[in-house]
């Protein structure tokens, strides 16, 4: 358990370090991505958006809609607790790890999409139902999503990828992220 | 249970249990006054580390420092995962209530920490608060929320296997 601990701890500063020093850079690419899903929407086809610190900047080149900021790296930080959660992953697998990565990814883009829908419909009409639905997803996703993906993430990485463990005769056995196998079958994993 | 049927279940029980929580109604009637709770409680542990702290609604003040206590900060994420997590996974039904009880408890001790901590930070380190806000407590919190759920589910199956 200690052992776990301190892995997760040291996988939580690396997270720490990484989302601290990568944000800005992080947060133009999920912006950058999120442009042609949200030009799918005919209000923003004109949509450009530009990396500012540690926020991200939406502004109109054909002025449709007036220039917004949306802080980027609030629905971003759950890489530090995916980094976390991996790093108490004695022996990864590297296909699941690259999945994770690309799910998370695609995670922070749709945050992203949703953040600025809820934050143009709100400031068109709050009191719209369509603010109410736009908030709800951005709140949900910006609270509770976070936590979920984080956790999903680790779980298929971790438990779901030694399916033995999950599928014993007792109906869903779990291991212990790097604990050695129930019967040994795997041997002693590296400590 | 097959790993994927159970994030699946995971993931419905988790947006059907918060979802409602979004509308406003439910956020003026259930969360607010839980965060003002929190904001209480939070209050008295300031005060009697002699922070001279006052209350109004959620926020929590002392001269020109204030900090508040908004969705995302009162530890009902945790709570919601933990108990979407819970259910989703296969146990009876006193197994899950014994476990969210004891997580559930366990968070909202660690959230008081988490308010009071930030209080402390914004007073003192304000340069320190974006740090600890978003990226240390978030962490520590939802990762605790994991490892209770962890620690539980290995109950369980101890339980099971008896």
């Amino acid at each position: 358990m200690w052992r776990n601990a301190l892995r997760f701890s040291a996988g939580a500063l690396a997270g720490v370090l990484l989302w601290w020093y990568a944000a800005p850079v992080y947060d133009g690419i999920v912006a950058a991505a999120a442009e042609p899903v949200l030009r799918l929407d005919a209000r923003f086809r004109d949509l450009d958006t530009a990396e500012r610190g540690r926020w991200v900047a939406i502004r109109s080149a054909g002025g449709a809609f007036r220039y917004g900021t949306l802080p980027v790296d609030q629905m971003t930080y759950n890489v530090i607790l995916v980094a976390a959660l991996l790093a108490t992953v004695r022996r990864p697998r590297w296909g699941r790890v690259a999945i994770v990565v690309a799910v998370l990814f695609l995670s922070h883009v749709l945050t992203f999409v949703v953040g600025t829908e809820s934050l143009y419909a709100t400031g068109r009409d709050p009191s719209s139902t369509e603010a109410s639905v736009w908030m709800g997803a951005n709140l949900f996703l910006r609270v509770v999503g976070m936590l979920g993906v984080a956790f999903g993430c680790w779980w298929w990485a971790a438990i779901a990828g030694s399916a033995r463990s999950m599928q014993s005769k007792g109906g869903h056995a779990l291991e212990r992220p790097g604990a050695p196998g129930r019967r040994g079958s795997r041997g002693r994993r590296a400590r | 249970m097959k790993p994927l049927r159970f994030l699946l279940r995971f993931a419905i029980l988790l947006a059907v249990l918060y979802l409602p929580l979004t509308l406003q109604s439910v956020d003026a009637a259930v969360i607010v006054p839980f965060s003002r709770a929190i904001a209480v409680v939070s209050a008295a542990i300031l005060n009697a580390l002699g922070q001279h702290v006052t209350v109004s609604g959620v926020i929590l003040a002392a001269g020109s420092h204030a900090v508040s206590i908004q969705n995302g900060c009162n530890g009902v994420e945790a709570v919601v995962f933990l108990i979407a997590a819970i259910l989703a996974f296969p146990a009876t039904w006193r197994q899950r209530v014994v476990g969210l009880v004891a997580a559930i408890a366990v968070i909202q001790l660690l959230n008081l920490v988490r308010v009071v901590t930030l209080f402390l930070i914004n007073r003192y380190k304000p340069d320190l608060f974006e740090l600890f806000h978003l990226a240390i407590w978030q962490t520590v919190i939802g990762g605790s929320a994991i490892a209770l759920f962890y620690v539980w589910t290995t109950r369980v199956h101890v339980a099971k296997r008896a």
